[in-house]
This record gives C-alpha cells, sequence and structure tokens, in this order.
C-alpha cells in the first residue's frame, strides 16, 4: 500500500528569558543599530542555566502531540527524531531521554546532526520511514540551546543565536493530495566548507590537536561566507525541489527560509524571484535557532493565521557541514499549540 | 566585448546599486566603493545577487578587489558575462 507522511501537528517553546539588543550592546561591545541593521534580529530567548536541550524538545514534543490530539503514551508515534546540534550530552543522544519523558514508550528515537538544516534532514529521514512502512507517526523536533556554546569573546556570533524548540508530528496518509502530506524533499551538502561553521573542540579531532583549550568548545562560523553560500545553497535546493514536483516559482504562497539573518532572508526571495512579503520571518524575535529555526517559524506564521489551509509553502534550510535542503507541503487545517 | 554590451552591463548595476544597496544617486561608474560607507553586507548581497542576475560565481572579495562599478563589469566580462 502506498503511503505519504502528511504534517499532522505543530508545536513551539521558547524559554521565558528574552534578551534584547539594549542588554546585549552593553555587555558585547556593540550597539542596538549594529545587530539590527546587519541581522534584522531585535530580541532572541535564551534558556536560565541548568536547562538543557532535552527541556526545551520535551515541551515542544509535547505540544506537538498535543496538536495533533495524540497522548503522551505508548502507541502515540513509533519514533522521534531530534534534530539538534546542542545535545545534552557527547553520547548519548537526547532523543530517546526526550521520548521517554513524554512517555512513548520504547519506540525508534535518533538525533540527526546537520546544524541549522537539522530540522529540515529529520523531516526527511521520518518521511522516509512513514513512506517505507516502517512507522505510522513521527515526531520530528528541532531543539536549540545555542546560549551554551556562544562565545563571550565573539560578538559576531553572541548576538545571532537564541534557544528555542519547535515540533511537527508526521502522520501516514493513503493520498498524495491531501494538505499536508510532504510533497518532496531536497538534501545537500558540501564537506569542503566545513570550516565555515565549526565547534573545533570536543569531539575525536580535538586528540590529534593537542593540548584542549576551552575556547575550542565555542561555535564559530565565518559570517560573509556563510551568508554567500546560504543564499546560493537555499536558492539552488528551493529551485530543485520546485521543478520536481512542478510547483511555478510563483505559485509558492510562503517562503519559510532558515531564520539566520534578514538580509538572507531578502536575498534569497530575491534569488528565487519572489516578492520579500512572501518569505515568512520571526528571526526579529527569536534570533537565530538553529534546527529549531523552521519548526519556530512555522508555529509562530500559523498561530498568527499568515499560513492559510491550502496554501503552497516552501520550506529550505543552510547550516554547517555544510549542509542544505527543502521541502514542500499545501498547508493543512493544523491547531497550533 | 562591444561597447554596447558594457554600457548595458554598467547602467544595469548602476540602477542595482541605487536602488536595492542604497548607494547616492550621483554614483558614477569611476566611484569607489569604498568611498561609498556601505555597510560590511552590502558587497556580499552584491556579489550574490550579480551570481544569481548573470548565472556566475562571483565573491564578496572579487566585488572588493574590482572597487568600483567599471571594474566590476570587466569582471563579469572576464567571466563571460553579456548584458
Amino acid at each position: 500500500m502506498t503511503r505519504y507522511a502528511a504534517l499532522a501537528g505543530l508545536g513551539s517553546y521558547l524559554p521565558p528569558r528574552r534578551v534584547t539588543n539594549e542588554e546585549l550592546a552593553g555587555t558585547f561591545d556593540t550597539s542596538e543599530e549594529w545587530i539590527t541593521t546587519r541581522t534584522g534580529i531585535r530580541t532572541r530567548h535564551w534558556a536560565a542555566p541548568g536547562v538543557a536541550t532535552g527541556d526545551l524538545a520535551v515541551e515542544a514534543g509535547h505540544r506537538a502531540l498535543k496538536s495533533a490530539n495524540l497522548p503522551l503514551a505508548p502507541g502515540a508515534v513509533d519514533a522521534v527524531v531530534l534534530a539538534t546540534t546542542t545535545p545534552d550530552h557527547p553520547c548519548p543522544a537526547t532523543a530517546p531521554q526526550v521520548a521517554a519523558r513524554l512517555g512513548l514508550g520504547t519506540v525508534a528515537a535518533y538525533d540527526i546532526a546537520a546544524v541549522c538544516s537539522g530540522f529540515v534532514y529529520a523531516l526527511a529521514t521520518a518521511s522516509a520511514q512513514i513512506v517505507a512502512g516502517q512507522a505510522r507517526r513521527v515526531l520530528v523536533i528541532g531543539a536549540e540551546t545555542y546560549s551554551t556554546i556562544l562565545d563571550p569573546a565573539d560578538r559576531t556570533t553572541s548576538v545571532i543565536f537564541g534557544d528555542g524548540a519547535g515540533a511537527v508530528v508526521l502522520s501516514a496518509v493513503p493520498d498524495a493530495d491531501r494538505a499536508g502530506v510532504l510533497l518532496g524533499v531536497d538534501l545537500g551538502s558540501d564537506g569542503s566548507g566545513r570550516d565555515l561553521i565549526l565547534i573545533p573542540g570536543g569531539g575525536s579531532r580535538e586528540r590529534a590537536n593537542g593540548e584542549p583549550d576551552q575556547r575550542d568548545r565555542y561555535f564559530t562560523m565565518q559570517g560573509t561566507k556563510v551568508f554567500a553560500e546560504a543564499v546560493t545553497r537555499m536558492g539552488g535546493s528551493a529551485s530543485a525541489l520546485l521543478d520536481r514536483i512542478g510547483w511555478p516559482t510563483e505559485s509558492v504562497d510562503h517562503l519559510v527560509g532558515h531564520q539566520a539573518n534578514i538580509r538572507i532572508l531578502k536575498a534569497l526571495a530575491q534569488r528565487l524571484g519572489l516578492p520579500e512579503e512572501r518569505a515568512v520571518v520571526n528571526v526579529d524575535r527569536v534570533g537565530n535557532t538553529s534546527a529549531a529555526s523552521i519548526p519556530l517559524a512555522l508555529s509562530d506564521a500559523a498561530a498568527a493565521g499568515t499560513l492559510a489551509p491550502g496554501s503552497r509553502v516552501l520550506l529550505t534550510a543552510f547550516g554547517g557541514g555544510l549542509t542544505w535542503g527543502a521541502a514542500a507541503l499545501i498547508w493543512p487545517d493544523l491547531h497550533v499549540v | 566585448m562591444s561597447t554596447r554590451t558594457r554600457q548595458t552591463l554598467t547602467d544595469d548595476l548602476l540602477k542595482l546599486m541605487t536602488d536595492q544597496y542604497g548607494a547616492p544617486d550621483d554614483i558614477t561608474a569611476e566611484t569607489s566603493y569604498d568611498s561609498l560607507d556601505l555597510d560590511s553586507l552590502v558587497m556580499v548581497e552584491v556579489a550574490v545577487a550579480l551570481s544569481g542576475r548573470y548565472d556566475v560565481f562571483v565573491t564578496e572579495e572579487e566585488m572588493r578587489d574590482a572597487a568600483t562599478i567599471a571594474g566590476t563589469v570587466a569582471m563579469l566580462e572576464a567571466k563571460g558575462v553579456q548584458a
């Protein structure tokens, strides 16, 4: 029996502490104006000390299950996939803990490491499990606590990133023409650009580099090179996917790009030939939340009524690796939690 | 490369810089980018925009080396761009 994976639930969670540019300008020897004009970011949320990625993932996962009218009980889903750059521990993965805390039983649970593209990669694997008949329903979460890996001496990254989590439930449906069905996914990578977005230490390469330095555990990014790669790769991935599924570019109602920087989102819309107003934007309020970015933007836009049922939605993300991807769906009638 | 092509490219770039990236209306093909006091991301944005528009690969470094619109036109022509 042919099956398709459809969006059946959506939820998100932001830690309560909201950090303004004014606060950061004092801490990082920068100005509110510099942050706003370079990034479009005005506020971001940072988790309190002691709060980890798994905690945010549990909150967002709970809300997505509620949105899909599913109980916190064994049998609700057949797998939990968690995209993150900031797992609770280097080992083991965070997803099994999240599945257990949500009461979902002994289901398959694994993390996806594709940095800011993680959620699109996770959607791809979860959807493939459903289409292959390995799962009927999958909880897909993007969750991050970048505040734990930011270098306090690096103002360029410290003002950009925020913490948060977003989650969706994908569910098997029998026909492709139902709203919410993932109509296609495009994924790509280019490891020759691995140094552009990098945490140098904390992995097995660290031993080869001699005495570990605490600063090697911090996140680094070559901003201007990443900007150009992000626009080029997201544009290429989105165009390739649109060609494959037969959507003319101008038929896309909402472009949900990775929320890294308002100027990347504008350049991306321009590259694709879409009016800027079709780009969904919440980076101004949450900053760059990496793997949580796409589901947080979806939650925000759906809750605001921007994503009307029946509208054509194109997702695209870019991140460290380098990695990138795109996915497309007709927006379903969802109750966002 | 014909003069017409060069003039068309120059006009396109002048329009792009004033319409999209905040360059003043009195900018000429010889105005140095450095003198425009643009913020640090603009050269990246222009490089990305030109890459998309002319289907070539332009980097921020090439934009900085080109230094002016005339230099940028020469750089694009060297990549085989025709208006």
